[in-house]
Parts: C-alpha cells; sequence; structure tokens
C-alpha cells in the first residue's frame, strides 16, 4: 500500500469495520475516511479513535484520520457538497462493511440498507477518480436454504434465504458484481465476539438465543444435531478482512471467511455448551434445572411457532419468531469451502482460534452486561 | 422380556363420564374458555363433561369401582390396597362438624361403599395428571411384596361446578376410572415407568411460559428414558396412548420423536377432551373396546403432572 492511499471505510463504528479501520490506522500508512453518522462525526478524531477504535488519539493516527458525516440510506450517501468532490479526488480503496444485520426485519427495510445502501457506495466508488479496489463485506449464508458443500466463487441460487438478512446481502452481491468495479467480496460466518476477552460488540441473534435460554424460554431449535454452527470470533475475522483487503487484494476474488470445521460447534455441542456455561456461571439458573432445548425437524419447530401465534401467545411466540430467523438456517446444514482465503493465508486454519477455547467468555459477558444493558 | 414388576400389570378398566356434555360453542357464549372457540378447534376439542352438583365426583368413582369388580368377579378379598389418585389437590373446608369435619377421607368412603374388606386405602394427589401413572408403578412394585393377587386404582378429577374449562390451551373434562392391578396380569403386563421431576416449575402460574417451554424437551427425555429402561426403541412401540391434551401438542410430539401420528390414539381427544388423571385409563378401555389392540402390543403412555413431573409407562398388551 502507497503512503498516498485514502480508504473510505462505511460501517467503521460496526463489528468488524472498527476492528479494520483500527488495522488500517495502527499497521498501515494510509489514510481513513471513515463514514460516521451525523452524531458520530461531530466528534473530533481524536475522540473517535478513542471511542470506536480503541486507539491513542496520537498525532500520527489524528493527522490519518478524517471521519466523514453520511449515511448509506441516502442518494450519494448524503454526503455534504464539500465531501463529495473530496472523496472523489482523494479515495483509492473502499471497503464497505455498513449493513443491517438484524435478521427479522421486513424485507423492504433490509433491502433499503442492504442493498439500495450498497448501490450508493457503489456509485460514489465508481466516480472516485483513483478507484483501485473496493471490498465488500457479505455473509457466508448467502447461500440461504442450500445445503452441503459451499464454494467461494458460487453465488446464484433459487433454494431461497431462511432470512431477509440472508436474501438482502445475496441481492446486494448482485448489486456489487454489476457495478463493474473491482471489487472483492468477504463473506463473513457469524461473529459472535472477541475470542481474548469475550466481549461483544454488538448483540445479534446468536446472543439472543443465548438470552432466551438464560430465561428458560428455547422449547426447541430446528435442524440435525450433528448440523455445523458456523460461529467465529470478531478478531480472526476483522484480521483476515484487513490482511485480504489490504496485502491479497484481487478483483474478482469471494472469500469465505468462516470457521474450519473441527474449530465450531456442532448443533448439539452449541446447545449443550451453552447450557454447560450458562450452568457454571450462575449456580442460580442451574438450580431450576431448565432441560437442554430439544433439536426438532423444521416442521415440529414451525409447528410449535405457529401454535403459539394461534394461541395468541405473545412472549412465546416472540421467542419463537425470534430463534425463527436465525435458527432456521440450522435447519440447512452446510459447510463452506475456504480455497481461495487458504491460498493467501495459508495460516488461517491454524490462527483461527477454536470456538471451545472462548465461548465461555462470550458467554460470561453476556451475563456480566445484561447482554448489553449494563455495559 | 423380563420386567421388574414380573407380569404385573393392568387387566381391568372400567370408567364413567358425566352425562353433562358441552360443546365449544356453548363454553363460549358463557365465558367458560380462554381461548376463541376456533382456536380449540384447531387444536383438536370439540366437547367436555362436566359433573352438575359436588357429590357426582364420588357418584363416577364409585360407580367406576363397582363396574370394575363386578365385571372381574373378584372377591374383594383378592384386593389388598385401594389407591384412589386425584390429580386435581383435595382441599376440604370445614362444615358444620367442625374439625372432625375434615377427617372424611373419600379413601375410606369408597372403599367403605365397594365393600372391600383386606384393602388398605390410600390416597395420592399432588402429581396433576402423572399420579395414575406414578400410582400403578407403585402398586404393580409393591404387589410383588403383598400376598394379595391385585389392587384397585381409582382415579377422578372434577374442576368446580361452573367453572372455566380451559387450562394452558387443553379442554378439560371431569371423569373417573378403576383400573385393577394384578401381580399375574393376562394383559398390559408393566415393562417400565420412569418419571422426570423438575420442581422448579412448582409454581404453575408464575412459571407458565417456562413450563410451556420445557414441555416438549422434558417430554422427549422422559419418554428417551423409559424407551431405555424398556430396553425397546421408539420403533418398536405399537401404540402410544396419550394424555388428552391438545391434539396439536402430539403432532409437534410425534414430529419430535419422529413417529407416524397414525401411531398416537387420538380419538378421544376430541370426544372428551382432558380429562387430568383419568385419560389413560379411559383411552385404554376405548382402544381395547374398538378393537385397536392385539396381544402382544407394546403401548407407551406418556404425560405431563403439574408440580412439575414428565412421566412415561410402556406396557405390553
Amino acid at each position: 500500500m502507497t503512503t498516498r492511499d485514502a480508504i473510505l471505510i462505511t460501517g467503521a463504528t460496526g463489528t468488524i469495520g472498527r476492528r479494520v479501520a483500527a488495522h488500517l490506522l495502527r499497521d498501515t500508512d494510509a489514510d481513513v475516511y471513515p463514514l460516521l453518522h451525523e452524531r458520530g462525526a461531530r466528534q473530533t478524531p481524536g475522540e473517535v479513535l478513542t471511542r470506536f477504535f480503541d486507539l491513542p488519539a496520537t498525532a500520527e493516527f489524528v493527522a490519518r484520520l478524517y471521519p466523514v458525516a453520511g449515511d448509506i440510506t441516502r442518494p450519494c450517501l448524503g454526503l455534504a457538497s464539500e465531501s463529495l468532490p473530496l472523496l472523489h479526488r482523494r479515495v483509492n480503496r473502499v471497503l464497505h462493511s455498513a449493513a443491517t444485520t438484524r435478521f427479522d426485519l421486513p424485507l423492504d427495510a433490509a433491502r433499503s440498507v442492504n442493498v439500495c445502501g450498497t448501490r450508493e457506495v457503489m456509485g460514489v466508488a465508481g466516480r472516485c477518480e483513483r478507484i483501485e479496489q473496493v471490498g465488500f463485506l457479505s455473509t457466508a449464508y448467502v447461500a440461504g436454504k442450500r445445503t452441503g458443500l459451499i464454494r467461494e466463487p458460487e453465488r446464484a441460487h433459487d433454494e431461497g434465504f431462511a432470512n431477509t438478512y440472508e436474501q438482502s446481502k445475496y441481492e446486494a452481491e448482485a448489486v456489487v458484481a454489476e457495478s463493474g468495479l473491482p471489487v472483492a467480496i468477504y463473506r463473513l460466518s457469524t461473529v459472535l465476539g472477541d475470542s481474548r476477552t469475550g466481549r461483544v460488540a454488538h448483540f445479534t441473534a446468536p446472543h439472543q438465543a443465548l438470552r432466551m435460554m438464560h430465561a428458560g424460554l428455547v422449547s426447541m431449535l430446528p435442524g440435525d444435531p450433528a448440523s455445523p454452527v458456523d460461529l467465529i470470533s470478531d478478531d480472526i475475522a476483522a484480521e483476515a478482512v484487513f490482511e485480504l483487503f489490504t496485502h491479497h487484494f484481487n478483483a474478482g476474488d469471494v472469500f469465505h471467511i468462516t470457521a474450519p470445521e473441527d474449530k465450531t460447534f456442532s448443533l448439539q455441542e452449541s446447545v449443550e455448551t451453552s447450557h454447560r456455561e450458562l450452568a457454571g456461571l450462575d449456580p442460580g439458573w442451574a438450580r431450576r434445572g431448565y432441560p437442554l432445548a430439544a433439536i426438532a425437524p423444521l416442521d415440529a419447530f414451525d409447528l410449535f411457532l405457529r401454535s403459539a401465534q394461534q394461541a395468541n401467545n405473545p412472549l412465546m411466540h416472540g421467542v419463537m419468531q425470534a430463534l425463527s430467523q436465525f435458527a432456521r438456517q440450522l435447519a440447512y446444514p452446510k459447510c463452506f469451502d475456504r480455497s481461495t482465503v487458504l491460498r493467501y493465508l495459508p495460516d488461517y486454519d491454524r490462527r483461527t482460534p477454536d470456538i471451545r477455547s472462548y465461548y465461555g467468555k462470550v458467554v460470561k459477558y453476556c451475563l456480566d452486561t445484561g447482554w448489553g444493558r449494563h455495559v | 422380556m423380563r420386567s421388574r414388576y414380573g407380569s404385573a400389570g393392568i387387566s381391568r378398566i372400567a370408567y364413567r363420564l358425566p352425562a353433562c356434555r358441552r360443546a365449544l360453542p356453548e363454553l363460549e357464549a358463557q365465558g367458560r374458555i380462554a381461548s376463541p372457540a376456533g382456536v380449540l378447534d384447531d387444536f383438536g376439542f370439540r366437547s367436555c363433561h362436566e359433573i352438575e352438583h359436588h357429590d357426582e365426583l364420588f357418584e363416577l368413582l364409585a360407580g367406576a369401582g363397582c363396574d370394575l369388580l363386578q365385571d372381574a368377579e373378584l372377591l374383594s378379598d383378592d384386593v389388598g390396597m385401594l389407591y384412589l389418585v386425584f390429580g386435581l389437590p383435595v382441599t376440604r373446608t370445614s362444615d358444620d362438624r367442625g374439625l372432625l369435619g375434615r377427617f372424611r377421607y373419600p379413601a375410606a368412603r369408597l372403599h367403605h361403599e365397594l365393600g372391600l374388606k383386606r384393602a388398605g386405602a390410600l390416597a395420592i394427589s399432588e402429581q396433576g395428571c402423572s399420579g395414575l401413572l406414578s400410582t400403578l408403578d407403585m402398586a404393580a412394585r409393591l404387589l410383588a411384596s403383598s400376598e394379595s393377587p391385585a389392587a384397585l386404582c381409582l382415579a377422578g378429577d372434577a374442576l368446580p361446578a361452573g367453572s372455566p374449562r380451559e387450562i394452558m390451551y387443553n379442554l378439560m373434562s371431569d371423569a373417573a376410572a378403576a383400573l385393577l392391578v394384578e401381580r399375574d396380569s393376562p394383559r398390559n403386563r408393566i415393562l417400565a415407568f420412569r418419571q422426570q421431576t423438575q420442581t422448579y416449575y412448582w409454581d404453575t402460574p408464575e412459571r407458565e411460559q417456562e413450563l410451556l417451554a420445557a414441555y416438549f424437551p422434558m417430554a422427549q427425555r422422559a419418554i428417551a428414558a423409559c424407551l431405555t429402561g424398556a430396553g425397546l426403541d421408539v420403533s418398536e412401540i405399537d401404540w402410544f396412548v396419550p394424555h388428552n391434551v391438545s391434539l396439536r401438542s402430539w403432532e409437534i410430539l410425534a414430529k419430535l420423536l419422529g413417529i407416524p401420528e397414525e401411531r398416537v390414539w387420538t380419538r378421544n381427544i376430541s370426544r372428551i377432551g382432558h380429562t387430568i388423571s383419568c385419560d389413560h385409563a379411559i383411552n385404554l378401555a376405548d382402544m381395547e373396546r374398538e378393537g385397536a389392540l392385539t396381544p402382544g402390543d407394546r403401548l407407551l403412555l406418556f404425560t405431563f403432572g403439574f408440580g412439575a413431573s414428565w412421566s412415561c409407562m410402556i406396557l405390553e398388551h
């Protein structure tokens, strides 16, 4: 990377975006232009560094950081008239990581962020005079309801999707592919938390499933007990994105940044380990003797969900509905080929921490913070 | 197959239902069901039976006991123990006979009414719908060390007259049943019994939602434990004899267990509804009467009782 590299990064306060931004500042000499919502952009670069990127507000970092106010859902990212020409002139690399990762949004709402937002980002990138590379953060679950081995170059399918997040990211990949820009796609697995501290930047569906389990409200999860539950840590995911984006960029590449098969859980193990960790950390909870959630065929799960709705039981229906958005994917067992990742990062599998080595830390963080309420 | 119960089993069954029968629309019009009638209909219910006066439950119990003893042509001396099972806790109010009025036991009254001579009398309660299976297990085990060849189990429950008839999406009936447990039973030999007790759920109203969530995984666990105890695979069960909770819950459980729904005998769910402690007795009697059973059939009886316990018994017909 040259000293004049200027990188626009969207989603710079998200789970992966903030870590990649920190890597870019710490480990390269590029100028970094994080796209922040209005309130974030009003902060000084020093505040942005400490608050979002866990970096000290040194003169060197401050000099290379150019927070930009914007919103990917608005035309031209809602950039101020003075920002847009500046970006068009300076930026030569774009990393688009902004997205809604909620699984329960109506499709239109998911599309407005993930598809339309991506279109706006590609539009701005396309007008950057020096554009050399665009990175797009996607999800491994654009594979939707496909089962079996999913290869990195594959995208198009007609198997359907388990939730609107998957579908909107699938459609966003099409927008990226059709942009004509030099794009690489980083398809991430479900990111769980920091493997060293257990810290969770954003509590998403798997954390909420754990929370419902803690409340004794998870009756069943759909799927096969042996199905893999692909979970990775924030740190390894961000590290891989950073390295592939900065050191191994090749337009057209698609990467599965997912867990090696022997370093993640099966569904059965996931349920049992969650139960065991909660019991170990919360003896009062253990005394209640909640049973392990049953692992059910999808039709049993769906019938229970429909019954809770029919019975007008809002709590149980809400729980089942929330689980459904996340857990429905478990009924479509798949594993992800990582050949392209391993071609550039041959030690990726070795470096990826085993879920068993840090899952307990994540569970503890969830309990200690009340799933983010006491942070 | 060797069983810890030897050849003990259920040799005879009789039951009685109150004459008064009410359909869902009538109950809905009376404001006695919490869910819309259409939802309960979707869950497999049509009508229920209810007593019309307080002493009717006793009459039903005595009547069922009488029917059974006459049918069995037993000498009353052959019955070594009378067990009386209530799923609902028995509450006694003092009457004009003061404190002594609290010591008027239904088990003793039924024992007297049925003319049992040598039998002891014991009442069992606070196991909800699990009470009958627990009592059958206890009776069969005690027979092994008893000189008497048989024990009589009476079970019955009635909701207070005029009260709501729905409990947690189930339509409730009043009923009474009598079962004869014999040491050398010609049918319904008990192969195994397992009960999973989780008393955290003792406060049913407070923990209703958690209980709903626990129902299926605990059911699966209790059934698996009982099958293991009997040395059987689920595919070796000929009939699943349900407690008559919603048909929907059995559809879900059947999918969870990987069994065909046709092997769950559900006819009485719509006809009678859920009777708390008598469902298995009524279903077994009707299955036999309708010719559904053949000798050697393996029958799996499952129920859940507030308190909370998940119970499973396997019989060989």
